[in-house]
C-alpha cells in the first residue's frame, strides 16, 4: 500500500531524530516490563521458598523477622531457643515432625545452618518438592557438610573439598574456625530457594566448632578437631525449629501454647500467613514502582508527540504534494497514525530486546548476590495486553498532529504558504 | 466525450467571512488538447482558481465541469480521486518528496490512481521513458532528489504529472524559479510531452514572455468579473498596496 | 491563535484520555480478575484491625450490614473471661434443627445446593455458650461475685468451650460459610490451602478459636486466592467433613476439599 511505503520512506529519511524517539520509548518499555517481570519472578520465588511447614518457632521477636532469618537467612535472631524447650514442644502430641536449625556462622559470605538429617526429609518447597542430592549424601560425621547448588557453582567445590566455617556472617581470618575444617559430603540439586546459597552442617558440628569459643571469641584453651569430638556435642540451644502437625486444624491452638510457653519467651508463626503479610507490605513498593514506570512511559510518548508536532511545519510542502497527487486529508491523518504506531511498535520490541539482553547479562549476578532468580521467559498474556494498550494509546497520541495536519491540508490546498 | 475538457459557468467563489466574491468567472472553456495560458499576477485569485480547477475547493455557485463531470456533484473524497485519476499538477517549486528517489517520485501518482497505474503499464519503464524524454540523465534515476538541480527537479515534476496519461495537466508558475535557459528547455519539453499524450495544458503564470508560446491566452483580471478585480486584493479581501 | 488553541485542545484531550485510561486500569485491576498490571489497590494493610469479625469488616467497608439475619455472628470473646454473653439463641431441640434454623435461603451454584451457615452453627448444641452457661448456671449462682472461684469456674467453662468437639450433624453437608483466610499452602503463587476463621488474624488477647471454629479448606481448581486478596473475607462453598470423633485430636476438625471461593459482599 502506497501510504505504508510513504510512511516507511519518510521515517527512514528522518531516521536520526526518530531513532532517539524510538530509543526513549524503548527504555520506558524496558523499565515497565522489567519492573513487572521482576515483581512476578520475585513473588514466585519468594512464595515457593517453603511449603508444608505448619509452624516455625523461635525466640520471641517479630513474625517477619523470624520468617526472614529462619527461611530466607536474612537478618538475625535476637535470642536462642533452649534445647529443653525444643524437646518439650516437639514431643507434644500435635506435632508430627520437627526440625531444629541453628544459624550464625558463615562460609565465604554464604550462611551456614546447623540442622539434623530430618531437614532433608521434611523441608519442602514449591509444590511439595523435597531436597534432592545432585551429588553425594547428607552428613553422617560431625565434620561433614552439605552445600546448596549455588555455593557449589560459585566456589567450584567438589565432594571431599575442605570448608572452613567462620564465626558470624563475614568471613575473616581471625574469626574462622580454621582448626576444624569440614569435609563436603553432599551437594544439593538446585531449588531456586535460599537453600541453594546455604552450607549445611550437623548440630553437633556447630557445637564442635564453638566448643572452645567463649563470648564470641576464641578462648585460651584451644581444642583440636579430634579433642572436640570427645566433648559432649549435644546442642544446648538452637536458633529456631520447624514443625509439622498431625492435624492442621490444631495450628492455632499449638501456636498459642507456644506463645504462652512459660519456660522461655517464644513465638510461633504460620509460614503461609506470614509470607502473605510480608508480601502485602512489599506489594506497596511494587505498585509505586509500576506507577513510576507508567509515568516514564507517558513521558516517552509525550516526547514523541513533541517531535511529531515540531515537524508539522516542515512537512507542509510534503502534504501539498500528496494532495496534488490525489491524497485526501484523511490520508494525511493516516500518515501520522501509521508513523506513530510504527515508532511505538519498533520501540516496544526494542524495549523488550533490551530487557532480555540485560536479564541475560545480569542473571547469574543476581542469583549470586541476591539469591533472586529471574527466569527469562516469553511475555505472558498480561504483557501482551499491555502491548496492545500502548499501541492504542499511541494511536490517540498520533491524532494530535494528525488532526492538525488534516485541517491544515484542507486549508492549504495546493498552495504552499511559505 | 465532448471536446470541452474544462468548462466554467458563472462560477463565484469567496472565502468564508468575505463580503464580496473573490472570483466571478461567467465563462471559461478549454478544449481538448489546448494549451491555455492564464495570466495573473499574485493576488489576482489565480491560486483560488487553481484550487477550483483541481477540486480542492468548491465554487459557491456556478459550475466547474471537468471532462463532462461537474465537480460540485462530487463529494470531497470523490474530487480527490478525480484529481488523482485525471489530473497532473506541477508547482512552482518543491514538487518532489525528499525521501523518495526520482523514480519513486515519478511513480507516485500511480499509487493513488488505479487508472493511471493501468495506463502506465510497466511503471518503471514508463517512468524511465518519461525521464529520458525530459533529459534527465539515467544515473540520477535512483538517486535522492537532493542531487538534482532546480531545472532537473522541475522537469521531473513534469514526468510525474504526465505518468499514467492524465487528460489535464495544470501548471502553477512552474518556470518562475528557473533561469532562461532552463525555462526554454522546460517549455519545449512540456509542450512536446503533453502533445505526445494528447493532454490539455492549463498554464498559470505572470510571465508575459512565455505567453507568446501559447495559442490560447487569458488574462485573469479580464475574465474575472469580481468587484475585487480593479484594485489588488488578497484572498481575505484586504487591499494590497 | 486559532491553531494554537486547537493544539492545546487536542493535547488536553489526549492527556485526559491517558489519565482516564490509567485510572480505569487501576479500577479493573482492583477486581479479582487478572487485569492490566498497572496498579492493584491493596495498601499492604488489611481493611480492619486484626481480630475483627465479619461485622466489623462490613461496617468498615460501609456496607448495609444487615446484622439481623436471624442470628448475629457470634460475638467473639473480646475479653478473656466474660465472653459468654450469648448471641441470639438457637432453638434447643433436635440437632437436626441446627440446619433448619440457619439463616438465608439455600444457595444454588452450578446445580449444587449449599446451605448457608454461620459460625455458631458449627458448634454442637451442647457446647454453645448458652448451653454451657445453663449447665453451670446453678453453680455460678451459688458463688459469691468477684470471688476467685468465679474466675475459676469461668476458666473451666471457657476450657470446655475451647475444647468443644465438632458438630457431627454437618458431616458431608454442602455448606456455604463466610470467613477470613489464614494461608497455609501456595500453588503457583496462589493460596490453595488455608484455615478459614471467623475473625481476621489471630489476636493475642483472645483465646485461639476452638476446633469447631476453624475449617481447613483446600480450594478447587481455579479457585485459589491471590495474596493481595488474602485479607478480604470470602464465601467458602463445599462439602464439609467432620473427621473422626471428638477427643482424638489427630483426626478431629472440619474439612472442606474442592472448595468454591467467592468474595464476600455484605448482603443488602
Amino acid at each position: 500500500m502506497i501510504l505504508l511505503r510513504i510512511v516507511l520512506k519518510s521515517a527512514w529519511h528522518r531516521r536520526t531524530s526518530l531513532l532517539l524517539t524510538i530509543l526513549s520509548i524503548a527504555i520506558s518499555v524496558s523499565l515497565l516490563l522489567g519492573v513487572d517481570k521482576i515483581r512476578k519472578e520475585a513473588k514466585n520465588s519468594f512464595i515457593n521458598t517453603i511449603s508444608k511447614t505448619d509452624l516455625i518457632v523461635g525466640a520471641r521477636s517479630g513474625p517477619t523477622n523470624l520468617l526472614l532469618y529462619s527461611v530466607f537467612h536474612i537478618g538475625n535472631a535476637t535470642n536462642n531457643v533452649s534445647w529443653e524447650s525444643y524437646e518439650d514442644i516437639a514431643s507434644s502430641e500435635e506435632v508430627a515432625w520437627s526440625v531444629p536449625i541453628s544459624l550464625g556462622d558463615s562460609h565465604r559470605s554464604f550462611r551456614v545452618m546447623g540442622t539434623n538429617t530430618d531437614y532433608f526429609t521434611y523441608y519442602q518447597y514449591g509444590q511439595g518438592q523435597t531436597l534432592n542430592f545432585a551429588q553425594g549424601q547428607a552428613f553422617t560425621d560431625v565434620y561433614d557438610a552439605v552445600i546448596g547448588a549455588d555455593v557449589a557453582q560459585a566456589l567450584d567445590y567438589q565432594l571431599g573439598s575442605e570448608i572452613i566455617i567462620a564465626h558470624g556472617l563475614v568471613s575473616t581470618d581471625f574469626a574462622a574456625h580454621d582448626d576444624k575444617p569440614f569435609s563436603l559430603t553432599g551437594i544439593l540439586a538446585k531449588t531456586g530457594t535460599p537453600v541453594d546459597r546455604t552450607v549445611l552442617i550437623s548440630l553437633e558440628g556447630i557445637e564442635a566448632i564453638h566448643v572452645d569459643w567463649q563470648g564470641g571469641a576464641r578462648s585460651g584453651i584451644e581444642l583440636t578437631a579430634e579433642q572436640a569430638l570427645k566433648m559432649d556435642l549435644q546442642p544446648k540451644a538452637i536458633t529456631a525449629f520447624m514443625i509439622g502437625l498431625t492435624n492442621r486444624i490444631n495450628t492455632f491452638r499449638l501456636q498459642r501454647t507456644i506463645t504462652e510457653y512459660e519456660e522461655e519467651p517464644l513465638m510461633a508463626i504460620i509460614p503461609g500467613a506470614t509470607l502473605a503479610e510480608l508480601w502485602q507490605t512489599i506489594a506497596v513498593f511494587e505498585q509505586v514502582l509500576l506507577v513510576i514506570s507508567g509515568f516514564v512511559l507517558i513521558a516517552g510518548l509525550l516526547g514523541m508527540l513533541t517531535m511529531l508536532l515540531s515537524t508539522l511545519n516542515e512537512r507542509r510542502r510534503e502534504m501539498a504534494v500528496l494532495r496534488a497527487v490525489g491524497a485526501h486529508p484523511y490520508h494525511i491523518l493516516l500518515l501520522f497514525v501509521l508513523e506513530t504506531v510504527f515508532i511505538v511498535f519498533i520501540g516496544y520490541l526494542l524495549g523488550m530486546g533490551i530487557l532480555y539482553l540485560l536479564l541475560a547479562l545480569t542473571q547469574s549476578l543476581l542469583v549470586e548476590s541476591y539469591g533472586v532468580n529471574i527466569a527469562i521467559t516469553p511475555p505472558d498474556a498480561q504483557q501482551w495486553i499491555l502491548f496492545a494498550a500502548i499501541l492504542l494509546l499511541s494511536v490517540l497520541v498520533s491524532l494530535v498532529p494528525g488532526l492538525i495536519a488534516y485541517r491544515r491540508s484542507l486549508q492549504d490546498g495546493l498552495a504552499i504558504k511559505v | 466525450m465532448s471536446a470541452r475538457v474544462i468548462h466554467l459557468q458563472d462560477v463565484r467563489f469567496r472565502w468564508p467571512g468575505q463580503e464580496v466574491d473573490l472570483l466571478h468567472i461567467p465563462d471559461l472553456v478549454v478544449n481538448k488538447g489546448e494549451h491555455l495560458f492564464i495570466q495573473g499576477p499574485s493576488g489576482s485569485g489565480k491560486t483560488t482558481l487553481l484550487n477550483l480547477l483541481t477540486g480542492i475547493n468548491l465554487a459557491n455557485s456556478g459550475s466547474v465541469t471537468m471532462l463532462d463531470t461537474p465537480l460540485e456533484s462530487l463529494s470531497s473524497t470523490r474530487r480527490d480521486q478525480f484529481r488523482a485519476d485525471h489530473l497532473g499538477v506541477i508547482f512552482q517549486q518543491f514538487n518532489l518528496l525528499p525521501y523518495l528517489s526520482l523514480m519513486e517520485n515519478v511513480q507516485l501518482p500511480c499509487g493513488f490512481s488505479a487508472r493511471k497505474r493501468n495506463n502506465a503499464g510497466d511503471m518503471r519503464a514508463t517512468a524511465m521513458r518519461l525521464l529520458s524524454h525530459l533529459s534527465i540523465p539515467e544515473t540520477l534515476f535512483n538517486q535522492s532528489v537532493s542531487k538534482l538541480s532546480v531545472g532537473q527537479q522541475q522537469r521531473t515534476a513534469v514526468a510525474r504529472a504526465l505518468i499514467g496519461n492524465p487528460e489535464i495537466v495544470i501548471a502553477d508558475e512552474p518556470t518562475s524559479a528557473l533561469d532562461s535557459a532552463n525555462r526554454n528547455r522546460f517549455m519545449e519539453l512540456l509542450f512536446q510531452e503533453t502533445e505526445e499524450q494528447g493532454s490539455t495544458l492549463v498554464f498559470v503564470s505572470h510571465d508575459q514572455q512565455i505567453a507568446e508560446q501559447f495559442s490560447h491566452v487569458v488574462d485573469l483580471n479580464q475574465i474575472n468579473q469580481s468587484q475585487f478585480n480593479q484594485p489588488q486584493f488578497n484572498q481575505m479581501g484586504h487591499e494590497l498596496s | 491563535m486559532k491553531l494554537g488553541k486547537q493544539k492545546r485542545g487536542y493535547c488536553a484531550c489526549i492527556l485526559s484520555a491517558m489519565t482516564i485510561f490509567l485510572i480505569a486500569s487501576c479500577g479493573r485491576a482492583g477486581s479479582s480478575s487478572d487485569a492490566i498490571i498497572l496498579v492493584t489497590p491493596s495498601s499492604g494493610e488489611p481493611a480492619v484491625a486484626y481480630g475483627s469479625s465479619l461485622d466489623e469488616w462490613e461496617d468498615a467497608t460501609q456496607a448495609n450490614a444487615d446484622t439481623t439475619q436471624g442470628e448475629d455472628v457470634t460475638d467473639e470473646p473480646t475479653q478473656s473471661t466474660s465472653n459468654l454473653a450469648a448471641p441470639a439463641p438457637i432453638s434447643p431441640i433436635e440437632p437436626a434443627a441446627v440446619i433448619e434454623t440457619e439463616i438465608g435461603t439455600p444457595f444454588i451454584l452450578d446445580n449444587v445446593e449449599y446451605r448457608e451457615i454461620m459460625w455458631d452453627g458449627l458448634i454442637p448444641l451442647d457446647f454453645t455458650p448458652d448451653a454451657i452457661m445453663s449447665k453451670y448456671q446453678k453453680e455460678l449462682d451459688a458463688l459469691e461475685d468477684g470471688s476467685p472461684e468465679v474466675s475459676e469456674l469461668y476458666s473451666k467453662m471457657q476450657e470446655e468451650y475451647n475444647s468443644a468437639p465438632v458438630n457431627e450433624v454437618l458431616n458431608e453437608v454442602e455448606i456455604r460459610i463466610p470467613g477470613f483466610v489464614t494461608p497455609l499452602d501456595y500453588t503457583d503463587g496462589i493460596i490453595t490451602e488455608f484455615l478459614l476463621v471467623p475473625n481476621l488474624g489471630a489476636c493475642i488477647h483472645v483465646p485461639p478459636p476452638p476446633i469447631n471454629q476453624t475449617v481447613l479448606v483446600r480450594t478447587a481448581e481455579g479457585h485459589g486466592i491471590k495474596i493481595e486478596d488474602s485479607y478480604d473475607p470470602i464465601w467458602v462453598m463445599g462439602k464439609i467433613v467432620t473427621e473422626g470423633t471428638t477427643t482424638e485430636l489427630a483426626s478431629a476438625g472440619y474439612n472442606i476439599q474442592e472448595a468454591i471461593i467467592e468474595p464476600y459482599q455484605p448482603v443488602q
